[in-house]
């Protein structure tokens, strides 16, 4: 199962993260940094959970305490972004 | 008997009909520095405000709306007359004129940089925006806050000023001759009376300006003024809350809104006293 | 006689009780929903014909006229509406709080995750030294209300909490949203909570 950016979703950056805006529902998103950076990768291509979560990872600190912690946003990103239609599952 | 007039403001032609004594009267002492027309332009919106035929003459007389042969509104008692045209005129442009962003803020302007001042009924933003106009700033307006899609300058719609209940006390002693209509009472808002809007505000309504500060304006009794940075994530919404029109223009408001946050600062602004208020926002335009 | 007075009393017995089942449901789910604060905002799409203030007025099934004379204002049950008001069934008013999955005792912390307000809802709403708890206990409380009427009504437009609310009742917000508010904190406040709370 791999994950993609919907097609309806326009994005703009601003100071504090991005904002996105659905085409297709009318509803507008916003995504504090870090979680922006995801969304440029969901754009480029389809990627599966794990290389994006390891991706993710690769910009924070080696300790185990931050790590699971950026792991929990990660997740709780996807769960929010999925239900969202900001992104979608393609096989 | 219909009277009829032909009145440009800022970037629409009204044309109004009337009957209605109370609106010729209010409209000849608070639209007495515009240029009627006295030729036939093109109308943006023919309005008509007529009084109630028949027995509804005489007998708690009312009067209706009408945008071309649409009554978008119930008829309200004649002495609110001139409020719903002010009303009205501003339903016309926050449901038909989406060539523009549209915010419910007060926009005032000086040295060419323009603030709005986005906010809810009720917060102050109309007291305030007139306390600013006739202490130098040119109105643009206090209710609608106008952006262009095309360049995106903010263009004046300069009217006369709704204030409120004890705020009509407030300017009254504030302002130096000011010139109000007659007060409409028991409105679904109160007390309403119309302010005429500066001369010089009027002189330059048809002149555009960029849209350097936004401010969310809250009145706090006994406090010092003060200005506090918000983010841009929050003045985002705020602004997608306070549009008129944003979920219209969908796309194209999106992106008008991300680029307007590249170049403009935001703050929240609180405030008890109208000369620490004009203090501090000169200093942002000065 | 006696016989429809019993079936009646068993009804309104069976009434309550899934009533109360329900508010027992919703408060399970708000709970489990309130785990962490939220980390995408969403401002939902207002329907392009949403002329009317009112909540009746923004569901999808609504085709009424654009009888509105200028922008819609928040308004929303005060403290005092929530505490012994219109909100709490003063008079003729029904009794909204079983549509906001919560009740006055319960503690803060069920309707404001992560409060250091430690009492109850009922506590926050009155006066005294705790005015941000106080004004989002009742922002929160009205969001609620808000939610229930949209989820439960799009298909049903006779449904019981549009003829119980004020008929000026206008407040599009999520009890999420309210939550962020909540954390982000009274300084980073923009919203006139005391200007919106009119309805007593």
């Amino acid at each position: 199962m791999l994950l993609f950016l919907n097609k309806y979703i326009r994005k703009n950056e601003i100071k504090e993260g991005i904002a996105l805006f659905n085409t297709f529902t009318g509803n507008t998103h916003f995504l504090p940094h870090p979680l922006h950076k995801l969304i440029a990768f969901l754009a480029a291509e389809p990627c599966s959970e794990k290389a994006l979560l390891d991706v993710f990872l690769s910009s924070f600190q080696k300790s185990l305490q931050e790590q699971e912690n950026a792991t929990k946003q990660f997740q709780q990103f996807i769960t929010e972004a999925l239900k969202s239609d900001i992104i979608i599952e393609i096989n | 008997m219909l009277a009829q007039f032909t009145l440009p403001i800022g970037p629409f032609n009204f044309s109004i009909k009337t009957d209605n004594t109370a609106v010729l009267k209010n409209l000849s002492s608070l639209y007495g520095d515009y240029h009627f027309y006295n030729h036939s332009p093109f109308i943006d919106f023919p309005i008509t405000i007529t009084t109630r035929s028949l027995i509804r003459r005489f007998i708690k007389p009312q009067v209706d709306f009408f945008l071309d042969e649409f009554a978008p509104f119930k008829p309200l008692p004649k002495d609110q007359s001139f409020a719903m045209l002010e009303w009205g005129m501003n339903w016309c442009i926050t449901t038909q004129a989406h060539q523009f962003l549209i915010f419910h803020a007060g926009t005032i302007e000086k040295n060419n940089k323009v603030i709005i001042m986005p906010a809810e009924q009720g917060s102050g933003k109309s007291t305030l925006t007139a306390a600013m106009v006739y202490s130098g700033w040119r109105l643009f307006s206090d209710e609608l806050a106008l952006i262009s899609v095309t360049d995106e300058l903010v263009y004046p719609c300069t009217r006369p000023i709704n204030l409120k209940n004890d705020s009509i006390n407030v300017i009254d002693n504030y302002v130096d001759n000011a010139v109000f209509s007659t007060i409409a009472k028991d409105t679904h808002k109160g007390t309403v009376a119309l302010l005429k809007p500066p001369k010089a505000s009027v002189e330059r309504m048809f002149e555009p300006a960029p849209l350097h500060f936004i401010v969310f304006p809250k009145y706090v009794a006994n406090i010092e003024a003060k200005l506090t940075p918000i983010n841009q994530i929050d003045t985002f919404q705020q602004l997608i809350q306070h549009s008129f029109n944003y979920h219209i223009l969908g796309e194209q408001g999106f992106h008008l809104i991300a680029r307007l946050l590249q170049n403009v600062t935001c703050y929240q602004f609180e405030y008890s006293d109208f000369e620490q208020a004009k203090k501090l926002l000169s200093s942002l335009v000065d | 006689m006696l016989e429809q007075n019993n079936d009646s009393s068993e009804q309104n017995k069976a009434s309550q009780e899934v009533n109360a089942s329900a508010t027992s449901a919703r408060r399970s789910f708000l709970k489990k929903a309130a785990i962490s604060v939220p980390i995408l905002t969403t401002i939902s799409a207002r329907p392009v014909w949403a002329g009317q203030c009112s909540l009746s007025g923004n569901l999808s099934n609504n085709v009424s006229n654009q009888n509105t004379q200028e922008p819609c204002s928040y308004n929303i049950y005060s403290p005092g509406g929530w505490l012994n008001g219109r909100a709490a069934g003063s008079g003729p008013n029904a009794d909204l709080w079983p549509y906001t999955g919560f009740t006055r005792s319960d503690p803060l912390s069920d309707l404001l995750p992560g409060t250091s307000y430690n009492d109850s809802i009922a506590s926050a709403l009155g006066g005294g030294p705790h005015g941000w708890e106080r004004q989002l206990a009742c922002a929160a409380l009205n969001a609620t209300l808000w939610d229930y009427g949209l989820a439960s009504c799009d298909a049903n437009p006779d449904c019981q909490i549009i003829d119980d609310l004020a008929p000026n009742f206008y407040f599009p917000f999520t009890l999420t949203q309210i939550r962020a508010i909540y954390t982000a904190g009274e300084a980073a406040n923009i919203y006139n909570w005391e200007a919106m709370q009119n309805i007593d």
